[in-house]
């Protein structure tokens, strides 16, 4: 318990870091690492101008992980350019979402983020179209039985999640920002008229309180709750971006909730995001949703308590640990092998038919 | 595939090179990876770098034939190396 | 306990007897840190709770409070250890361009030698380390920004027959006990040399990149390769070229030309320590 609240200390107000003794830091790496937010937490130091002032053994913790971000980053960006580049003859608007947004917007939050996976956004009408698209150029879509591939299609605001077999990065087309069977949802022709243009890109992004309020969905819609800080930590970092530069955002931010009947997931992410990483929510905003209070506060009470990692001491592994641990497995220790040889040696440029 | 008149090398800040005098190996950042290129493909990705130019330029400046330029500028696009100049 | 090894500082918890034998006389000259110093890495090894405690007992190997691999024979546990703590610096410690190779020291100047299946690198590294080399790794070369190869001398695992050669070959060689029925076949340890254990902390330049090639009987032959060919091996070889982007796209270059390359084709491990001996004593 106390290591995640030194974490959560730690996001708040970085300078605590500084001086902690030796076991106390090893007790915040572990929990940083185990939420994974080494390298948010590193880029945070770096930005107070302390990481350099660190013990070396600690900075290059924080070091070597800011650099695996670099990397999962570039993963993205290269996913984004290959569906650019298989999509030019298609004149559909791809909105890019999430990790990729906030990448492409090149916002602070993005430095430090471990994207897994390319999410993007298109029209129900050209979904196929995009599938098909990708199909041809390579891509394939994830083994599924049918059954899955027809929950997938039916239920899912997504198809089944698609890769290309020379790369490592998932993409999920989606076509809804929350599946058919949703209790929520968004009003898609709302999110769709408000979509941005991006400066040197082919792709579009959400309005900014539509990206805040899809990451709110993503947090508190997801079954999985443990373990989630990450999550709320986005939220945190893009309610602090864009209020900083549009003293009317929560007014628009809340009135958006309301035109999309998520007030009630806004209202949760406040007060969980004000009382653990004090997010700077103003006192007359807080309640966009007028939820009942006690409702409102057990959620609230809930939240904070299953957001945080666990210790690994009282751990229970969870699916999504095994899956998020085979998956960095496979990166490291398969990738170089798979990925370079093809390029490097087989298919050297050198025209040596000649 | 994507069929263009004239190509451009991408972000030439993206591409980093090391020279030997008869081929040479350059790394793609946006794509992280890397490429071993022998000279007169190394000669027509440093043309694509000064500026836009289409395969029949490209030839004609390196002294090779069309068709060989053009399976070179299938693959270079292939690679993420270069895009077409709209 | 908080054992110092090469660069790494390992906060290990187990309580497991084979373990424990292992570690006290494999590591036996390695500095033991106090348990509140900060740990780079942390591995806890412990025997699962299911029924088959009972008789076919079995190790689980978890960083960070996260299991990793799937559960190894109790008998195991050293090499689940080993093979652990490999793997816990090959997803981590992107400060080192980590090349998948054996490293070896004489004179300051460190010797490449790359590992691809058939090379008989460890074997070679145990061989050269008897034989007044000091061994800086058998498994990671760990390059610096400044191009300089830290050291990260382990117990260098050999396999099946070459166990045999090297009790031959360095009779005085210290080797841990044999591991039968692992994956890859028996494994038994040998023990670092007194020098590469004392001297962990210095770095070495890099000086020559050799990729071995054991084959049964053949002649020892050095020949210089071409360095994009040098390059791109030792690119695709290592465990985090792709993950450092440019920087490590940078730092093979500088690799690269600071050091003479060469392929190596050998049978016998003394026509090779000969070999190594006159590259090292050329200028």
């Amino acid at each position: 318990m106390k290591a995640q609240r030194l974490l959560l200390q730690a996001l708040r107000k970085p300078e605590i870091v500084v001086g902690l003794p030796d076991s106390r830091m090893e007790d915040l790496m572990v929990v940083a690492e185990r939420s994974r937010l080494t390298a948010t937490l590193g880029h945070r130091l770096a930005d107070a101008g302390i990481l350099a002032a660190l013990p070396g053994r600690v900075r290059r913790h924080f070091e070597a992980a800011m650099i695996e971000a670099r990397f999962r980053s570039r993963l993205i960006r290269w996913e984004m350019n290959r569906v650019a580049r298989a999509l030019r003859p298609l004149d559909v608007t791809v909105v890019a979402l999430k990790g990729a947004a906030y990448l492409l917007l090149d916002l602070p939050l993005a430095r430090g983020r471990l994207p897994a996976d390319l999410d993007i956004l298109v029209r129900r009408e050209d979904l196929s179209r995009v599938e098909r698209r990708l199909t041809e150029a390579g891509w394939r879509s994830a083994e599924l039985s049918e059954y899955d591939q027809r929950y997938y299609r039916r239920w899912m605001h997504e198809i089944p999640p698609l890769r290309h077999p020379q790369r490592y990065v998932e993409v999920d087309v989606h076509h809804a920002l929350l599946p058919l069977t949703a209790r929520l949802q968004a009003d898609d022709e709302l999110l769709w008229s408000s979509v941005r243009e991006v400066s040197c890109s082919r792709f579009r992004v959400l309005a900014p309180e539509d990206l805040v309020l899809h990451a709110v969905v993503h947090l508190f819609h997801d079954s999985d709750c443990a373990n989630r800080l990450r999550d709320l930590v986005d939220i945190d970092g893009l309610l602090r971006h864009f209020s900083a530069r549009d003293r009317d955002f929560w007014h628009r931010l809340t009135e958006r909730a309301r035109a999309h009947g998520l007030e009630r997931p806004l209202t949760y992410a406040f007060h969980v995001g004000r009382r653990l990483l004090h997010t700077p929510v103003p006192a007359e905003w807080l309640n966009p949703g007028r939820a009942n209070p006690l409702l409102r506060r057990w959620m609230t009470a809930l939240m904070c308590r299953a957001l945080p990692p666990s210790a690994p001491d009282d751990l229970d592994l969870g699916a999504a640990a095994a899956r998020w641990l085979l998956y960095l497995r496979s990166h490291y220790l398969r990738m170089p092998l798979n990925l370079l040889i093809p390029h490097l040696l087989r298919k050297a440029l050198a025209g040596k038919r000649h | 595939m994507p069929r263009s008149a004239r190509w451009r090398l991408i972000d030439a800040e993206r591409i980093l090179w090391e020279r030997w005098p008869d081929e040479c190996i350059v790394y793609n950042d946006l794509s992280g990876q890397t490429h071993l290129l022998n000279r007169s493909a190394a000669a027509a990705l440093e043309l694509l770098g000064a500026g836009a130019e289409s395969a029949e330029a490209l030839a004609e400046k390196l002294a090779v034939e069309r068709a060989e330029i053009e399976r070179l500028l299938q693959e270079f696009d292939q690679l993420g190396l270069i895009e077409p100049d709209e | 306990m908080v054992l110092g090894v090469g660069p790494f500082q390992v906060r290990i918890r187990a309580r497991i007897a084979a373990l424990t034998g292992f570690l006290s006389r494999m590591y036996r000259d390695f500095p033991l840190h106090p348990p509140d110093s900060f740990a780079d890495v942390r591995v806890r090894l412990y025997r699962p709770r299911s029924w088959r405690r009972y008789f076919q007992p079995q190790v689980c190997f978890e960083r960070d409070g996260k299991r990793i691999f799937h559960p190894f024979p109790l008998s195991h546990a050293p090499p689940l250890f080993e093979w652990g703590l490999n793997w816990c610096i090959a997803t981590r410690a992107h400060q080192y361009l980590m090349l998948h190779a054996a490293v070896l020291e004489r004179g300051g100047r460190a010797l490449i030698l790359p590992a691809t299946p058939g090379s008989g690198k460890s074997t070679l590294c145990a061989a050269l380390m008897h034989r007044g080399w000091r061994l800086l790794s058998d498994e990671f070369g760990l390059v610096r920004e400044d191009s300089r190869l830290d050291p990260l001398p382990r117990p260098i695992p050999l396999k099946n027959e070459s166990i045999g050669v090297i009790r031959a070959f360095a009779p005085e060689a210290e080797l841990g006990p044999e591991f039968p029925k692992t994956r890859k076949g028996t494994v038994a340890h040998v023990k670092p040399t007194g020098a590469s254990v004392r001297r962990m902390e210095e770095s070495a330049v890099p000086a020559w990149i050799v990729f071995p090639r054991f084959q049964r009987d053949a002649r020892a032959v050095l020949e210089p390769v071409p360095a994009s060919y040098a390059f791109l091996r030792l690119a695709y070889n290592a465990f985090n070229y792709e993950v450092l982007g440019a920087e490590g796209f940078r730092r093979v270059g500088r690799l690269i030309h600071r050091c003479r390359h060469f392929n190596f084709s050998y049978g016998r491990l003394e026509d090779a320590v000969e070999i190594f001996d006159s590259l090292a004593s050329a200028s």
